[in-house]
């Protein structure tokens, strides 16, 4: 389901004003003081505002000069990533106006800000996440307070310690040094950038990916799109063709269907720039991604860049809701973990840049990448980045964002997840082979969590094999541990997003524990089937 | 690989390493050193009775329901200072099976925990004063064996057995579940279950020792080792109260005398039922508003047998007894009490049988308060009110009510109507205690017949010194006031052991008297004539020195053991016990000083072991001390 709003910078009022005016109408109440005790309550709607004001349509009036609290939650255009964030801000009525079209309210009660909007906002966000650090940490603390008196039992099942242990060091250590985790500093660099997009039967998405892609804040003559089809069926070749006459340097090619790696390499191979970006047809740059994500780029090092994709479709069902923590936490969590070390050991499909130079030294062996005896079809962000990562440092970059479609149904999303793990154990047993020769935390890291994953679910067997028998201290404390873990990831996206998604992400524990995490056997018996799995 | 992650890898490694060191040697009782207990001298073995008791959960930290590890030191060390001795399982088990002795004081401590932290620090505090101990665990499975239980770790469990200071055995509760129709709740390996359910669980099998909570942790030679009692010590008390209370465990010897002026209930006093207050010079004892009875006895006494029980009764509402001798497991006891007006003694001889009243005597106007004076001895009671003797006679009591504790309690058949209050309570057991007479003396005048009659209440013996050996051989038998002595013994329940009285300074007696065998041969038909229990002969403490002596009272004895005859020997001018006479007979008795003109106390200071051993199991007189 495509969503009916369009992301992206809502279009400026174009007005002889200082500031740059936004149309977005949301909800609004003001509250004007009337003395001790008192106060007046006029609900009305948002017509437009700037950093310094806002026009605000009510069906009651105000005396002008009154001074108000302005209660509201965050628009889209003032924060993406905070929006529906309640706050109140101080305000005075400069103006009234009175309404005479039908319909309408009435009066318009243009105030003037207190301070300005940016200052106010921030400080508004900035009081929020002191209260959910504070959780944060408090869960952090409890997390840890769990392991030591879990320590007591140590030698009752020292292999079980040892990974949990282990676990919770590793996932804490995740929330530190992704605390440090800063995105290289914004500078001039504006190399040319080639935007390469694979298609398959995506009628529905392409037309907007391409969209977005050309109202990127990014200088025309260095950015070229690049959309390869891969055999589409439907009439995504239709569409393609209505976005080659919409945009004329739209570089369009069409394959016979054989697999979304020969198509991603027919893009490299027709790209000119010097970096060249992957977005998956159902992803949705946001304007700054291309400015953002080519970032570091001027060190001739740095052979890969991950963005950041927020989950477009994140509201349709609990699903959804449940894969925008998932990405979050892969993203913000883990992914910045390894940027610190500068090993992200997979960029993904959605958003991730790509020294061009670089790709074209691994393109053949990367095409003809064999697993077991059998072609590898899938998985090829992962092995991508794994070539690159041997000798080039990989980074992610948050400032680069892109939005990108989720499954919306459970068959759709364990497809999915079985592909993913598929992809995971190849490239897992390949970057074994070289993660050693990387910062010691990262390598250590990620042997770490090659085995948690390995184990985890054999672990859960474990412990419920273990409450059956009547020892009931273990499952507790594991059961404990894994709600603390939870809630902590949990908390760290409400931390960043003020979403009632956050609670989801217990479901989301339950779902790994459950459901995800043993379908690692079952990657693991049919990895050598190669099918798209998705679509 | 660059230097820099060479130095990084090196850190993570110790960092690893010493994480690995500090979980394997900083907890989980992992211990460098081994404390082994200190081991009992053999010789020390002579003892037959042994004091179990149960910990209370162990925290690190003062907490609720928890004895904190600093109580717990104190309490051991103040246990050690008073020289217990602690035991483990294993000298329980060949005291039972193979009749090995136990030391002095012997202490069986036990805890019922699971918990690693509070074992932990109980065993620093073991392992400091390097004493034994017992961890009863809970089990999950019985078929798995101890090692299977729900929080101490396999690991922990076989350091702590390493050490020697730790013996495990089962709390049943949690066994229950893991042993439904099971083979009574012993897995492989189980070497003792505790039962906290009162006796409710299955018993084990053989060579399995179960202990079951109790008020008292005293057990003996007697004492079933499938029903072993153990002592719960409560952790609200202080370790000087605990203590106390392990001491009290151990039957009485001493006389107790509370006149209730002190704040509360002492520790000696266990409340079993009802409502108990003591203070102001008084103990009250009423039942609770659903209860028709009320109760309360004294620690120390569930073995004592002979004894002088005393109490001023200040008030009554329909029932107040003493029971004396009350073994509730086996439904007996003995009572005085009144009720409905009258100064009753009853008896109770079995489960199945009623209480049987011995005697009833009215209570004079004005009767009350009244001093009531109760004394067992043998199958004897007799009753005193106020310094008369009730009843005018000595009752017979059934030889079934044998032994068992001392308990006052109330009892209206209309719920919370009951009440007792009492000022004052002192007993004791009842001493080996003879009575005997000078043999210058040629009769009794009035005045001294009235202190004759008090020492005969509490004596055991009457020991006239009716029989005479010549300076040259031969015996003679004088029985001089004959008929008032021996209406004495027969009135107050005392057995009739003659004195013989030895020429004076004759060192060797048998080489004195004519020969061992001449001399034995007289005294035994000399016994035989006078038809009495046995015989006690008069020394000197130096005659003592010749060897010839000790041998004849040693050929004597076995003379006398044969026909169920007593010896005993009244040694003059000794200190203390004579160790040459420790198997030579079977008691000694030094004169007491309370004496009179006509007639003097012995009192007994030495019993050989074995005849402990035998007494304790007999009479309940002194067992394990």
């Amino acid at each position: 389901m495509i969503p009916s709003q369009v992301p992206g910078p809502l279009e400026p009022v174009r007005e002889k004003r200082q500031h740059r005016r936004f149309r977005e109408r949301f909800p609004v109440t003001l509250v004007a003081s009337n003395g001790f005790a008192s106060s007046t309550v006029v609900p009305g709607a948002a017509k437009d505002y700037d950093a310094a004001g806002a026009c605000v349509q009510t069906r009651r009036p105000l005396g002008v000069g009154d001074a108000v609290r302005v209660r509201l939650h965050l628009p889209r255009a003032i924060s993406e990533f905070f929006r529906g964030l309640p706050c109140e801000l101080g305000a005075r009525v400069s103006a009234l106006r009175r309404q005479k079209a039908p319909g309408a309210p009435p009066y318009e009660v243009v105030v003037r800000w207190d301070k300005p909007l940016g200052e106010m906002v921030n400080a508004v966000i900035a009081s929020y996440q002191r209260k959910i650090g504070a959780l944060v940490g408090l869960t952090m603390l409890a997390v840890v307070w769990a392991k030591w008196a879990s320590l007591d039992f140590f030698w009752y099942a020292p292999f079980f310690y040892v990974y949990s242990l282990t676990l919770s060091a590793y996932l804490l250590s995740r929330f530190l040094i992704s605390w440090r985790h800063r995105p290289p500093p914004p500078s001039s660099y504006t190399p040319t950038v080639s935007i390469i997009i694979s298609v398959r039967n995506e009628e529905a998405a392409i037309g907007r990916t391409v969209d977005t892609c050309y109202r990127t804040d990014y200088p025309d003559g260095l950015r070229e799109v690049i959309v390869v089809d891969d055999g589409s069926t439907d009439g995504t070749a239709a569409v393609l063709r209505g976005l080659q006459r919409k945009y004329a340097g739209l570089k369009l090619s069409s394959l016979p269907p054989g697999g979304k790696r020969q198509a991603m390499a027919e893009g490299v191979r027709k790209a000119t720039g010097e970096i060249i970006i992957f977005v998956d047809s159902d992803t949705f740059l946001f304007p700054d991604a291309l400015r953002n994500i080519v970032r570091g780029f001027e060190d001739p090092m740095l052979g890969a860049s991950a963005g950041y994709t927020e989950v477009e479709n994140a509201n349709t069902n609990a699903l959804t809701g449940l894969q925008e923590v998932r990405y979050f936490v892969s993203y913000r969590l883990l992914k910045s973990s390894e940027s610190h070390f500068d090993c992200v050991t997979c960029c993904p499909g959605c958003l991730s840049a790509y020294r061009r130079r670089y790709v074209l030294d691994v393109l053949e062996p990367w095409l003809k990448q064999r697993f077991l005896g059998a072609p590898a079809t899938f998985g090829d962000d992962r092995s991508l980045t794994n070539y690159i990562l041997r000798k080039y440092r990989v980074i992610y970059n948050d400032t680069a964002v892109a939005s990108t479609l989720v499954p919306e149904t459970w068959g759709h999303y364990m497809r999915q997840q079985v592909r993913w793990k598929k992809s995971w154990l190849r490239e897992t047993l390949i970057a074994c082979g070289f993660m050693y020769k990387k910062h010691p935390i990262a390598a250590l890291s990620f042997y770490s969590a090659s085995l948690f994953s390995l184990m985890s679910p054999a672990m859960a067997g474990r412990v419920v094999y273990l409450s059956f028998d009547g020892d009931n201290a273990i499952f507790l404390f594991y059961m404990l541990g894994l709600i603390l873990i939870g809630l902590l990831q949990s908390l760290y996206f409400l931390y960043q997003r003020p979403s009632p998604h956050w609670l989801l992400g217990m479901l989301w524990m339950a779902s790994a524990l459950l459901v995800t995490g043993p379908q690692t056997y079952y990657a693991l018996l049919t990895v050598r089937k190669n099918h798209w799995g998705t679509r | 690989m660059n230097g820099r992650f060479l130095r990084i890898w090196a850190l993570i490694l110790a960092g690893s390493c010493l994480f690995g060191l500090w979980i394997s040697f900083g907890r989980a009782f992992v211990r460098q050193r081994f404390f082994a207990p200190l081991p009992l001298p053999e010789a020390s073995r002579t003892h037959a009775s042994f004091v179990a008791v149960l910990l209370p959960r162990v925290s690190v930290k003062p907490r609720r329901y928890a004895i904190s590890a600093d109580q717990l030191g104190e309490l051991l060390g103040g246990l050690t200072a008073a020289g217990y001795n602690s035991i483990g399982l294993d000298d329980v088990e060949q005291f039972y099976a193979r009749g090995r002795g136990l030391p002095p004081k012997a202490l069986l401590i036990a805890f019922a925990q699971d918990d690693p932290r509070g074992l932990e620090a109980a065993d620093e505090a073991m392992s400091r004063l390097r004493l034994r101990a017992v961890a009863f665990v809970g089990g999950s499975a019985a078929v798995k064996g101890v090692e299977r239980r729900r929080y101490l770790s396999r690991h922990a469990v076989n350091q702590m057995r390493r050490s020697g200071t730790w013996d495990f055995g089962r709390a049943w509760r949690k066994l229950a579940q893991g042993t439904q129709g099971g083979s009574g709740g012993s897995g492989a390996g189980v070497r003792a279950v505790l039962d906290q359910d009162g006796g409710r669980a299955p018993s084990p099998g053989p060579g399995t020792l179960r202990f079951i909570s109790s008020e008292s942790g005293l057990n003996e030679v007697t004492t079933d080792p499938r029903s072993l009692k153990i002592l719960a010590l409560r952790p609200e008390r202080t370790p000087e109260e605990n203590a106390r209370i392990v001491r009290m465990s151990w039957p009485r010897a001493t006389e107790f005398a509370e006149d209730f002026k002190g704040a509360g209930l002492r520790p000696d006093w266990v409340a079993g039922w009802g409502v108990v207050s003591a203070g102001k010079g008084r103990l009250a004892i009423l039942p609770t508003p659903r209860q028709s009875g009320a109760g309360v006895f004294l620690r120390g006494t569930e073995t004592w047998r002979d004894m002088v029980v005393e109490f001023a009764l200040k008030k009554v509402q329909r029932e107040f007894w003493a029971y004396a001798r009350y073994d509730e497991a086996a439904g007996r006891f003995i009572r005085v009490g009144a009720r409905d007006g009258a100064w009753y003694v009853e008896q109770k001889v079995g489960p199945n049988n009623l209480v049987s009243m011995l005697a009833r005597a009215p209570i004079r106007e004005g009767g009350l308060p009244a001093r009531v004076r109760l004394v067992l001895k043998g199958g004897t009671a007799i009753v005193h009110v106020d310094g008369r003797m009730l009843f005018g006679r000595a009752l017979r009591v059934h030889p079934g009510v044998s032994r068992g504790r001392l308990l006052l309690g109330v009892y209206d058949a209309r719920s919370a109507s009951a009440l007792g209050v009492v000022t004052g309570v002192r007993a004791a057991p009842l001493r080996e205690q003879w009575l005997t007479f000078n043999s210058s003396a040629g009769g009794f005048d009035e005045a001294l017949l009235e202190p004759l009659r008090e020492a005969a209440v509490q004596a055991r013996a009457v020991s006239p010194p009716w029989i005479r050996v010549g300076r040259h051989g031969g015996v003679s038998v004088v029985e001089s006031q004959g008929l008032l002595v021996r209406s004495l013994a027969g009135f107050y329940g005392c057995r009739l052991v003659p004195t013989a009285e030895l020429p004076e300074g004759s060192l060797a007696i048998p080489a004195a008297a004519g020969g061992p065998q001449r001399l034995a041969a007289e005294l035994v038909a000399a016994v035989r004539d006078l038809g009495a229990a046995g015989l006690n002969i008069r020394l000197r403490a130096g005659e003592l020195r010749h060897a010839e002596n000790v041998a004849f009272l040693k050929r004597l004895r076995a003379d006398f053991q044969v026909r169920r005859w007593e010896l005993w020997t009244t040694v003059d001018g000794a200190a203390g016990p004579e160790p040459a006479l420790a198997r030579a007979v079977d008691g000694v008795l030094v004169p007491s000083r309370r004496t009179h003109a006509g007639f003097e106390v012995l009192e007994s200071v030495q019993r050989p072991p074995d005849a402990l051993a035998a007494a304790g199991a007999r009479s309940g007189t002194g067992g394990g001390r």
